[in-house]
Order: structure tokens, then C-alpha cells, then sequence
């Protein structure tokens, strides 16, 4: 008795000690919230399967315990009636799941159904190694090179999006397999070596986000965190044109042919990006 | 079979033993961490070494007791306060009242001034986040408002204001309004719990790279001890400033296994910053006392005056009046020469800053206006830069250097050839090819490598010899090799150099 009996209090109180969802339990993706009323719906359907089916087999238990010993058993070929149900019923609610989360696969999923495939919106790229995120950013106005390019921008542990963008990003790896998470966006991608993949994602509200690596990667992985920034779209165009200033590299905004002005201004911080 | 049964799996008692004995002695095996003295401390006299030891112990104490020799480079984050009184008037009703009640007789009004002290604190600026005084430093506060105005009993103790409340007036003179210091080192000790989380498995207790990670690792974790930090934005004889060392904590170090530890807050950066310099000072000092000692008193020298004809208790005896008579202006001296390094390195003068700007790679060079960036940054790197001597031709950090026998400070060849920094460890030159850029990828983070070279290491600054215009050829020329993994740049292609300039 006691052990259900666990089971079921943990299972009531696991939501309000924030063993449910990452984060506040609403997703800050619209991706995310698509992908939670997946997890809603699959769970709905789940638990009404799980308590009809223990029910069915209560009943069976109870109706064959209530036997009298001495009536003989008898023995009988099956029910075809009954096999039909059991088997059409699961079946039409396997087909339904499969193509009711189509759309959402599709789009999480399907580079020609991402959003973020226009000029522009492929900010950068993210390159895991033990530990850490490195990130490599263009210049300001300019897509990203699938090759680093001399003017291009480098930080470390922290991703800079705006917000209510869609935004497309490319992972890799330089060791070993990682894993891009971003749990309150419900975004989670491997990185393969020797592979480049492109994500795609909006965040809808300016903040800050916990960036994990979700694959086991070596003894650092616990502390392989970074954050992803998220910036209305002028912060975000200011705070790239500072990091431009700050690397010495002319934005496509600027005139690309001058010489690059904000040398003297980069010298003065030391904590910029490195 | 039941004997290999008992083998296999301790019975319950044995089990239980072996629970208790672990319980009892596993955490009295531990010891305390403690500060590691250098090593070259062997080479000296036993009596010279314990001298050494004595004054860094003394200056430095042990990390369960810090010290700090110095206040103008490392923050120590003292507690200070005074003792204030609140302005309060008693009236003559309560007066006397209390003369009635009180075994404490009171005569002047006027000389009554206050029932409530509190505590005033300054705390240093420079770490907002430890503002809040701990449940610690509330209870000595009370301790010592207590024994402030023991005569009066005190009664209650607001912590959140740090005042207490008394049952009686106290008189004015009675209390010490001078300032005291309520808990020494408090920066230090925060930056140490933290040091003690992030960074001591691999650089150590004492900051000599010797942590229980570090010999698992290629590059070895930075020994602080000689004060060197190797990327910097500071002159070629200038220390690393204060930001360049919370930069690198911050940003990690690309391609090493110093991680990036951005996560942290400012305040928590600025802490461990401070206990990296102070480590750096522990370990600077020591070696400058160890070299002042080891003139007349390490072991070889004190062998030779043995062979020259002096008794040892001669030598013990001279020694004892240098310790009683020179040594400890010897050592406040040292201690400030470190103490102005850092503070030089921190004015804002001795940081590197190029005047003009940086030409695109693909531009005119400024140095040499017939060629383009690279293409000069190229001529430079073979010829009057001498990069290639250990960069090689193509940049990949196989120059010639690479295979010659070199030698360390002392004279002594390295057993295997090739280039080796201050600390002894082979130190292969960058091969730009990889695209890892240690110090740092910004264009003026390269200019500065260039310029003042890497501290520690056998690249040496070329600020003097090139003119700023060449150097930013030279950094547009390693910028375009870092950025074409393995292929050949577009000058020894000699392509039209607009090669480069679909960026």
C-alpha cells in the first residue's frame, strides 16, 4: 500500500515543486507551446487508456476470483468482436497522434517549413566544445559565412537573438557530441561531429535563458551552461554594432570600403568579447 | 561453497564495521588545504628556508587564515565600523526615575544622551554584493556593542539596523566612537570559497598549476606563483592589469581547458580576480625573498663558503644578524615593488592602444602603400617580423625554432627540443591554420600579442621594432590564415587579392 500510495502523492505534488516544465511551466517559444499541448494531449490520452485498461483488468480479475472452485474451467477460441475493438481502437488513437503532431514535426523539424530562412535571419553560428559554447556571429547586415571569414565576430556562452524573430542558427561540434538545449524553449538539438545543423527558433519575450548541453559530453557537462540573450530589435541591433566596434570590423550599414573606424574605442574595454 | 559465499559478501557485522570505521576516521583523513612553498625553498639553507617560509606565513598566512600584505593591489574587503550614538534627549521624569531605579547615577541631563548604538559600517565599494552582513559579523557586532556599554546591560539587538537598544542611558564618554574592524579579509574569503569551487582542481591550492586535474592536461593550468599571465593588453614589461585577468576568467581561453565562466556575476569575478592576485603575490614574493636568501645562504653557496674556510656557526650567526637587521626592510621592500607592478599595470597608460585605425585586409597597406594589408602582412611575417623563424613560412607554428635545442633561464638545455615558456613547459608557436586564436580574436587583441609579445613565453614584443601601420598588416595577414583552415592564403595562391574580400 505504501509504495502506490507514494507514487500517487508525488505524482499530485510533482507540478507545484516545479518537477513539471522547465522554467514557470509555460514555454517561451511558440514552438514550445505547440509542442506542450502535444505533451498535454498525448498525456490526456495516455491516462485515459492507462485507467480504462486498469479498470478492464480489475474487472477480469474480480469476475474470475468470484468463480466458484468447484465449476470446471472451460476453455473457449477468443473473441473476435473483442479483438477487433482492442485492436481498431488503439490503433485510430496511434493514427490520430501520428497526424495531429505532423504539422509540428514539420515545422520543428523541416528546413523548407522554417520561417527563419530569409536574408538576415541566420545570426550565427554555435560551435560546441568541452565545455563551452563558442559563438560566431557576421557582421552586422551581413548573412553568415558557412566558413569563418576575416570581420567576423567571436563570443563565448552567450547567444544574442532578438526577440519575436524567428531566428535560424548552425550548430557543430569540435569534439565530441554535445547537445544544444534551451528547456524554456522547448528547443533541443544534437551536434554531430563533422556535421553542421541548422536550428530555428523565436523567442517571444526579451530575457534571459538557461543554454545547457543535454548529451553527456565529459566530465565538464555539468557546468557546460550558457545563456541565450534575448533583445528587443533595437538593443539587439545596438548591441551588435557595438560588438562590431568593438572588433574593428565595418557593419554592411556603414560604408564596407573605409577603413574601420572605433579602433581607439575598443582599446579602452577590456570586457568585450573576446 | 558457503566459505566463498562469506567471501563475497560481508556479513552484517563486518559490513557495520566497515560503515563505522569509515564513518569515524573518513573525514579525519582529510586534511586541511595549506599554501605549497616553491620549490626552488629546497635549494636553501634549512635555516634560510624556515625564514622564508616564516615571512610568507606571516604576510600571507594560510587559507584558513588569510593575511594581506597589501591593501592598494588586492581588496582585502575589510569590515570596518564605528559606533554612533542616536541623538535622543532624556527628559527629568525619566531621569530621575532611572536615579531611583538605577545602580548607576546619573547627574547632568545633558550627559545622557542616548539609549540606542548603532553600528556604522563601510564597507569597500568595490564588491556591492557582500553589502549584506552576515548572521556572523551580526553577532559580533552585538558582541562588541555589548562590551561597548557593558555597564548598561544591553537588551535588544536589531541586526537589520544594526543598533542596539539599551536599558539604560549610557553616557557618551563610555563609548568608543573610533573606528574597529569587524572581519578581516572578507573579499578575500569570498573570492577563496569561490576559487575553491571553479578553479582549484586545476591550478591548485596555492595557484601553482598543480591541481588534481592539471596533470591530465595539455597546456598545463597557469602557475600564478612567478605573477606572469601570459594574454594581456599591457606593455611587453607591464604586468597583466586587473581586467585583462577578470577577462580571461570570464572568456576562458579558446583552445585550452581554461573555460569560460561568464555565468558568474560581476561581483563573483571581481572576487576571484582579487584572490588570483593575491595567490600571485604570495608566490611573487616568495620567489624574490627565495632569490634575495639564495645569494649567500642556499645550500650550494653556504657549501662553498664551508669550503672556504668558515665554521657554520660563523655563517648561522652572520645569518641571524641579516635576518634581525636587513631582512625585514628587504622584504617590505619587495613587497612594494610587486605591489607598484600592479598598481602600473592597472593606470591606463600602460595599456596598448593603436592611434590609427586598421585597414581592411584586402586595402592599401598604410605601411607601404604599392601592396595591399596582406600582402605586406605577408612580407613582414617572412622577413623583418621574423614570425616565420618559429610560425614557419605557411603559419603553422613549425618554424625552425621548433626543432632547435633550447636552453632555460638558468643556462640548462631543455631534453627535447623546441620553444619552452617560463614555466618550463614546451610551448609549440600557434599554428594560425587550426583558427584558434588563444588570446583572443579581436584585430586588437592580435595587435597587442604583436606588439608587447607573449608574457612568459618566447614571443617576444615587436612594438619596437615594427611601426604600428606594419603591425596591422601583420595582424590582417594572421586574421586571413586564421580564417582559411588549411588552404593556401590568397597571396602565396597569388590571386588577385580581392580574393579576400567576400567577407
Amino acid at each position: 500500500m505504501f509504495w502506490p500510495v507514494l507514487a500517487l502523492y508525488i505524482c499530485w505534488v510533482a507540478p507545484t515543486l516545479g518537477w513539471g516544465f522547465p522554467g514557470d511551466g509555460v514555454s517561451d517559444s511558440p514552438i514550445g507551446k505547440r509542442i506542450d499541448h502535444l505533451f498535454w494531449l498525448i498525456m490526456a490520452i495516455t491516462t485515459g487508456v492507462f485507467v480504462l485498461t486498469q479498470i478492464a483488468m480489475g474487472y477480469a480479475l474480480w469476475k474470475a476470483s468470484t468463480k466458484k472452485p468447484e465449476e470446471p474451467a472451460q476453455h473457449f477460441h477468443g473473441s473476435h468482436t473483442l479483438e477487433v475493438i482492442w485492436t481498431v481502437i488503439p490503433g485510430a488513437l496511434l493514427l490520430f497522434i501520428a497526424f495531429y503532431q505532423m504539422d509540428v514535426w514539420a515545422d520543428f523539424r523541416l528546413k523548407s517549413r522554417a520561417p527563419a530562412t530569409k536574408s538576415g535571419s541566420l545570426i550565427a553560428e554555435v560551435t560546441a566544445r568541452q565545455f563551452e559554447w563558442r559563438i560566431r556571429y557576421p557582421v552586422p547586415g551581413k548573412d553568415l559565412s558557412p566558413t569563418p571569414v576575416p570581420g567576423d565576430m567571436y563570443d563565448v556562452n552567450e547567444l544574442i537573438i532578438p526577440a519575436k524573430t524567428p531566428v535560424m542558427i548552425y550548430l557543430r561540434t569540435d569534439d565530441v557530441q554535445h547537445s544544444f538545449f534551451l528547456p524554456t524553449l522547448r528547443i533541443k538539438q544534437d551536434a554531430i561531429p563533422g556535421k553542421v545543423i541548422p536550428i530555428w527558433f523565436e523567442a517571444e519575450e526579451p530575457g534571459s535563458y538557461p543554454l545547457l548541453c543535454a548529451e553527456l559530453c565529459g566530465w565538464g557537462h555539468y557546468k557546460m551552461g550558457g545563456k541565450l540573450t534575448v533583445l528587443s530589435q533595437e538593443d539587439y541591433t545596438a548591441r551588435m554594432q557595438k560588438m562590431a566596434q568593438d572588433f574593428g570590423v565595418a557593419s554592411a550599414a556603414s560604408t564596407p570600403a573605409a577603413p574601420t573606424p572605433g579602433v581607439a574605442s575598443t582599446s579602452q574595454t577590456q570586457e568585450g568579447a573576446n | 561453497m558457503n566459505e566463498m559465499m562469506s567471501i563475497r559478501r560481508p556479513g552484517l557485522l563486518s559490513w557495520c564495521l566497515l560503515m563505522l570505521t569509515t564513518l569515524l576516521t573518513g573525514c579525519m583523513g582529510s586534511s586541511q588545504p595549506d599554501f605549497v612553498g616553491s620549490k626552488r625553498l629546497d635549494s636553501l639553507t634549512p635555516y634560510a628556508r624556515e625564514a622564508v617560509q616564516a615571512v610568507i606565513k606571516d604576510k600571507f598566512g594560510s587559507p584558513s587564515s588569510l593575511r594581506c600584505p597589501t591593501t592598494t593591489v588586492i581588496a582585502t574587503g575589510d569590515v570596518r565600523g564605528t559606533v554612533a550614538l542616536e541623538e535622543s534627549k532624556a527628559t527629568q521624569e525619566t531621569l530621575d526615575k532611572l536615579n531611583t531605579t538605577s545602580d548607576l547615577l546619573i547627574e547632568d541631563p545633558m550627559e545622557l544622551t542616548s539609549k540606542s548604538i548603532r553600528f556604522v559600517p563601510t564597507l569597500d565599494q568595490q564588491f556591492a554584493a557582500i553589502e549584506k552582513l552576515t548572521e556572523k559579523e551580526n553577532a559580533a557586532i552585538k558582541d562588541y556593542l555589548a562590551a561597548v556599554v557593558s555597564e548598561s546591560r544591553p537588551i535588544t539587538f536589531n541586526a537589520e539596523k544594526t543598533e542596539i537598544t539599551l536599558a539604560q542611558p549610557v553616557k557618551p564618554a563610555s563609548v568608543n566612537e573610533s573606528e574597529f574592524i569587524l572581519d578581516e579579509c572578507r573579499a578575500l574569503y569570498r573570492g577563496q570559497q569561490l576559487y575553491m569551487l571553479h578553479c582549484v582542481h586545476c591550478h591548485g591550492v596555492s595557484g601553482d598549476g598543480n591541481g588534481a586535474s592539471a596533470k591530465y592536461m595539455n597546456p598545463r593550468p597557469r602557475d600564478y606563483r612567478q605573477g606572469v599571465f601570459k594574454f594581456t593588453s599591457t606593455a611587453a614589461t607591464s604586468k597583466a592589469s586587473t581586467a585583462d585577468i577578470k577577462h580571461i576568467i570570464a572568456d576562458g581561453i579558446a583552445g585550452t581547458y581554461m573555460p569560460s565562466f561568464k555565468l558568474l556575476s560581476e561581483d563573483d569575478l571581481t572576487s576571484i580576480t582579487n584572490y588570483v592576485k593575491f595567490l600571485a603575490f604570495r608566490g611573487e614574493l616568495e620567489n624574490r625573498l627565495i632569490n634575495e636568501v639564495a645569494f649567500e645562504y642556499s645550500q650550494k653557496a653556504y657549501d662553498e663558503r664551508i669550503a672556504g674556510g668558515e665554521k657554520p656557526e660563523e655563517i648561522e650567526t652572520l645569518f641571524k644578524d641579516y635576518l634581525a637587521q636587513m631582512f625585514p626592510d628587504i622584504v617590505s621592500s619587495n613587497v612594494d615593488l610587486i605591489a607598484a607592478d600592479w598598481t602600473a599595470a592597472d593606470e591606463a597608460d600602460s595599456v596598448i592602444t593603436p592611434q590609427g585605425p586598421r585597414p581592411e585586409p584586402d586595402a592599401k597597406s598604410l605601411a607601404d602603400a604599392t601592396k595591399t594589408s596582406i600582402e605586406n602582412g605577408h612580407l613582414l611575417f617572412l622577413t623583418k617580423g621574423q614570425c616565420a623563424a618559429c610560425h614557419g613560412e605557411n603559419g603553422r607554428g613549425d618554424g625552425v625554432q621548433t626543432r632547435a635545442m633550447q636552453a632555460n633561464a638558468q643556462g640548462d638545455m631543455f631534453a627535447e627540443p623546441g620553444l619552452h615558456d617560463e614555466w618550463g613547459n614546451l610551448t609549440p608557436p600557434r599554428d594560425f591554420r587550426t583558427g584558434v586564436l588563444r588570446g583572443g580574436r579581436r584585430p586588437v587583441d592580435i595587435y597587442r600579442r604583436i606588439h608587447s609579445g607573449i608574457k612568459g613565453t618566447k614571443m617576444p614584443p615587436a612594438g619596437a621594432s615594427l611601426t604600428e601601420e606594419e603591425i596591422w598588416d601583420l595582424v590582417n595577414y594572421v586574421l586571413v590564415m586564421s580564417n582559411s583552415k588549411g588552404q593556401p592564403t590568397p597571396v602565396q595562391a597569388a590571386k588577385p587579392t580581392t580574393e579576400v574580400s567576400s567577407n
